[in-house]
């Protein structure tokens, strides 16, 4: 009888050994040294990213085409592809010194609701045995009703959602004056990896502005947490319908049409990793959502940045070059001439 | 140099172990997998004091086995997971024979399932795990005898060798 407990047991060893591939070393390393530094090693992601299963090219153009010089009389063809509805990366805090972040990270629908797009990091605070994860994610509804809808839902099921339902509550849930809205709860920390920080006490504080939600989640005794929380429901302001724009009115895109776009950012893994800048989330600030599009959708732009049209940019159009220079100028910013398609 | 050459061969050492025995807790290789890069992550930053354990592979089935707890907890509700990125690897579906076994040993208390795989998948020896779990060997070696009686009968029904034996 024994026999068939010793052969299945044989059995799921072998198929493991057969099937499960050993990532290299310094692939571990890298994210060891990566949480170490507090930053992101950017090659290390994009090895990660390739490891894990390549990039996801779903909703890209399939062929790029060659960038041509634009022309009014003469439209080239058409790019085909789609816009997809993402937020641009660097536009949470503090992103930049994120140890992971990227709009591909699994959350739940039962607490959030469907947003139409999404954005999250986390920020390792601390070294060693002492160290603290901080995380944070952004949730774009399609309007503010929903938005609300979504809070309101979320209140009485706080302590489930911090995902430790079962640990002790330190606070109960509250409703502290943040944003539009916001709820908040405290409970203890779980045991969890080695154990570090058992019992100390974890919230989770959600606000929400306008159209939009963000979550702060972490062990309150981690330094600095008021400042990115300010940063961030500062940079919220793009949410809310009263949020006018510093300069001009951004334009929006028509299919075949001329467009000065100010290029907020280029990177072909930004899905996938925290930006190394944050340029997106000041210009949310000033009331300017940069949107992701595949260069290869705004033709001239891969050209004049100098980038594979094969990766995505941020970007903010204008109906004219002054418009453009006005935004882009006090931040350094590059004003590209597109006709932009895949709209 | 010497802590990173022996970091690395622990890792390439005993990586598939550890994922077999997460296999068990999580019933699925792809999270096995990501549970175990995230294991040798943490014990990457604390090598120097790990590596002067007896055992590191005990250190690292335990945090293994808390991580899976905890990764089960916030699955149900996660506010945002980020061991994996990018679309997942293809990892082939487990044959019916492991998920027998997978299924059979979620219906053992949880004393008796983790002496199993410490001993059948961990490799470890009843000494080993009886400090692992802070238990007398004897009690040890009573779950994992306990364990077996309670798993045969549940994986004989399915074993097409036993079948034809019967």
């Amino acid at each position: 009888m024994t026999d068939v407990v010793e052969r299945a047991f044989e059995n799921l060893r072998g198929r493991v050994m057969d099937t499960a591939v050993v990532p290299p070393a310094e692939l571990i390393e890298a994210r060891g040294r990566r949480r170490r530094a507090g930053h992101v090693a950017l090659a290390g992601f994009a090895v990660l990213a390739v490891i894990a299963g390549g990039v996801a090219v779903a909703g890209r153009p399939g062929t790029s085409p060659s960038p041509v010089a634009v022309s009014p009389s003469v439209p080239p063809p058409a790019p085909a592809g789609s816009r997809s509805e993402r937020l641009p990366p660097g536009i949470l805090s503090p992103e930049s010194q994120a140890a992971e972040g990227g709009d591909d990270h699994a959350y739940s629908q039962e607490c959030f609701g469907q947003p139409v797009a999404r954005r999250a990091m986390s920020q390792d605070i601390g070294e060693r045995e002492q160290r603290v994860r901080l995380g944070e994610a952004l949730y774009v509804y399609r309007d503010e009703a929903t938005a609300k809808a979504v809070m309101r839902d979320l209140r009485p099921k706080l302590r489930q959602c911090t995902g430790f339902p079962d640990e002790k509550v330190l606070q109960p849930a509250g409703s502290p004056e943040f944003g539009d809205e916001a709820a908040s709860i405290t409970v203890a920390w779980p045991l969890d990896g080695a154990g570090e920080h058992a019992g100390e006490p974890f919230r989770l504080l959600v606000v929400r502005v306008g159209t939009a939600i963000v979550t702060f989640d972490g062990l309150v005794t981690a330094p600095g947490q008021d400042a990115r929380m300010t940063t961030m429901i500062a940079r919220m302001c793009v949410f809310r319908s009263a949020c006018p724009p510093r300069y001009a009115q951004p334009a929006a895109p028509v299919a075949g049409g001329e467009a000065w776009a100010v290029a907020v950012g280029v990177d072909a893994f930004a899905g996938q990793r925290p930006a190394p800048h944050e340029t997106a989330g000041d210009l949310a600030v000033d009331g300017y959502l940069a949107r992701v599009v595949p260069l290869a959708c705004d033709v001239g732009a891969a050209a004049a940045l100098g980038a594979p049209p094969g990766d995505d940019y941020s970007v903010v159009y204008f109906g004219s070059e002054r418009d453009a220079k006005a935004l882009a100028d006090p931040s350094g910013l590059k004003v590209v001439k597109v006709r932009t398609y895949c709209v | 140099m010497a802590d990173a050459d022996t970091f690395a061969e622990f890792y390439r050492d005993t990586y598939r172990g550890l994922v077999a025995q997460l296999v068990v807790y999580t019933g699925d290789l792809g999270e096995a997998q990501d549970v175990a890069q995230e294991v040798y992550v943490r014990a990457w930053a604390r090598w120097r004091r790990i590596s002067a354990y007896d055992d590191p592979r005990a250190w690292i089935g335990r945090v293994g086995h808390n991580l899976v707890i905890s990764r089960w907890r916030r699955a149900r509700t996660a506010i945002a997971g980020w061991t994996r990125h990018g679309p997942p690897p293809p990892v082939p579906g487990p044959d019916p024979q492991t998920l027998d076994l997978v299924d059979a040993l979620r219906r053992l208390p949880e004393p008796q399932r983790r002496a199993l795989v410490l001993f059948h998948l961990g490799g470890f020896a009843v000494a080993e795990i009886a400090r692992m779990e802070g238990a007398p060997e004897n009690t040890v070696k009573a779950r994992l005898a306990r364990g077996r009686q309670a798993l045969a009968p549940m994986l004989t029904i399915t074993d097409p060798l036993d079948a034809r034996q019967s």
